[in-house]
């Protein structure tokens, strides 16, 4: 399995989430599609070390792109892969609800690790007001995307598996 | 795998307090992140824009509307004012001239022939009726006499056309001449007739209405001396005058009916107190 595309994926996420974040001056009702990318990671790939290493690199273009403290979003991402895996092996993630309910979710989790870790290593206790009114409009949106982007997300993975194997072959 | 990325993602946070690892992977990522940055904004910067410029267009298009009616209206204003300006200037010669009766009319054409000099009017303000033959004043001077009549339009001959002769005297050497129109096709003038050789009128000297002709009452402006002539044999000399009112401009003007029976001062005449008494 390929570490590449989801790390070349990540980038782009986080490249477009930028992008539109300054072209409409978005704040509370900006996407985040490096999330987007680490859940598909997740249940695309379960518990594979690729995914894993992918989520990783992904967690440390973030916090290059956010400015965080390098290791928080990296830590976020690793999380969010060993949850949504465990979750992968129960839910069928193929249907719309299960895509509702996983970007729904995976939106809460991911806020609530973030605060979590923040809280954890650098004793930061304002996030969790912050990450408070990001809630509502983040788990909204996430829930809008997961559906619209997982077919993408997997069709292009599809695609690059398939050269590969010609490639091999 | 993942325990094994936890744990050292972690400890790269414990460990990584002088954020070196953190200001290298920042300095990795930041001409990246200029670059998508500026993008955003740019997008951004030519969507405000293109707003900005149609509401401009919607803007200039509503003031553009709002010019045209304030010009609209100032013009109006202007027209009124120097209405008001002409009918005040109007009035003062009511004021002057107590001594007739006026009736004011307003100039509603011009003869457009280069020859005849007339002037149609139509008497809408006051009382008293016109006659033909009555004389026609405005607050710079003789303007002409009533020609014809039909209900409440009068055709008024000017005293520049070649068929108006106004009896009037030089205000100086009070010389005494018949003012003749010229019936000049590029300016308004009368010829003065019958002034004696002996008389040196000066340029610009006024010339008056002496009222014995029985139709221009006495003491009103015809014009002023424009043109003196060479001396000529007979024992007539030849000058012309430019009356004061410009017929092209007139608008509003009065027409004479008689006299009121007041001096010009409006006081009564002295010759009525005494009979009363």
């Amino acid at each position: 399995m390929s570490v590449l595309l989801p790390i070349v994926l990540g980038l782009f996420a986080l490249c477009g989430e930028l992008f539109v974040r300054e072209a409409f001056a978005l704040t509370r009702w900006a996407p985040d599609f490096a999330v987007v990318v680490v859940l598909w990671l997740a249940v695309s790939r379960g518990w594979a070390t690729s995914a894993f290493v992918a989520a990783a690199c992904v967690g440390l273009m973030t916090d290059g792109f956010v400015g965080s403290p390098v290791g928080i979003h990296i830590l976020q991402a690793v999380f969010l892969v060993l949850l949504a895996g465990l979750l992968a092996d129960r839910v069928r993630f193929k249907s719309l609800p299960g895509r509702l309910l996983l970007g729904g979710a995976g939106s809460l989790v991911s806020l609530l690790l973030l605060v979590a870790i923040c809280r954890i290593f650098l004793g930061e206790t304002a996030i969790g007001a912050r990450v408070g009114s990001l809630l509502l409009p983040r788990t909204a949106l996430l829930m809008l995307c997961v559906p619209l982007a997982f077919p993408v997300l997997d069709r292009l993975d599809a695609l690059v598996s398939k050269r590969r194997e010609v490639g091999l072959g | 795998m993942g325990l094994g990325l936890v744990v050292a993602a972690s400890l790269l946070i414990r460990f990584d307090r002088q954020a070196r690892v953190t200001s290298a992977v920042g300095w990795a990522i930041a001409p990246l992140h200029a670059a998508v940055t500026e993008g955003g904004q740019a997008v951004r910067g030519f969507f405000l824009d293109y707003v900005a410029l149609t509401s401009v267009r919607d803007e200039n298009r509503q003031l553009q509307d709002e010019v045209r009616i304030l010009r609209g209206e100032a013009a109006r204003t202007a027209d009124l004012a120097q209405e008001n300006a002409r009918l005040r200037h109007l009035l003062d010669l009511g004021d002057r001239r107590k001594d007739l009766r006026l009736r004011a009319a307003r100039v509603v054409a011009r003869s457009s022939s280069e020859v005849f000099r007339v002037l149609r009017i139509v008497i809408d303000v006051g009382d008293g009726p016109v006659e033909q033959g009555m004389a026609v004043v405005a607050p710079e001077g003789v303007v002409g006499q009533i020609r014809s009549i039909d209900g409440g339009r009068a055709e008024v001959l000017l005293i520049t056309d070649p068929r108006s002769a106004v009896d009037v005297v030089l205000e100086q050497s009070r010389a005494r001449a018949i003012a003749v129109g010229s019936g000049e096709n590029d300016r308004y003038a009368a010829h003065l007739r019958y002034l004696p050789q002996s008389v040196s009128p000066i340029r610009g000297e006024r010339v008056l209405t002496t009222g014995d002709d029985g139709r221009y009452p006495r003491g009103l402006v015809v014009g002023e001396v424009m043109e003196v002539g060479e001396p000529e044999s007979g024992p007539f000399k030849k000058t012309t005058i430019r009356p004061l009112m410009d017929p092209g401009t007139l608008e509003e003007v009065f027409v004479v009916l008689g006299p009121s029976g007041l001096n010009a001062d409006g006081s009564r005449y002295e010759l009525e107190d005494r009979k009363k008494k």
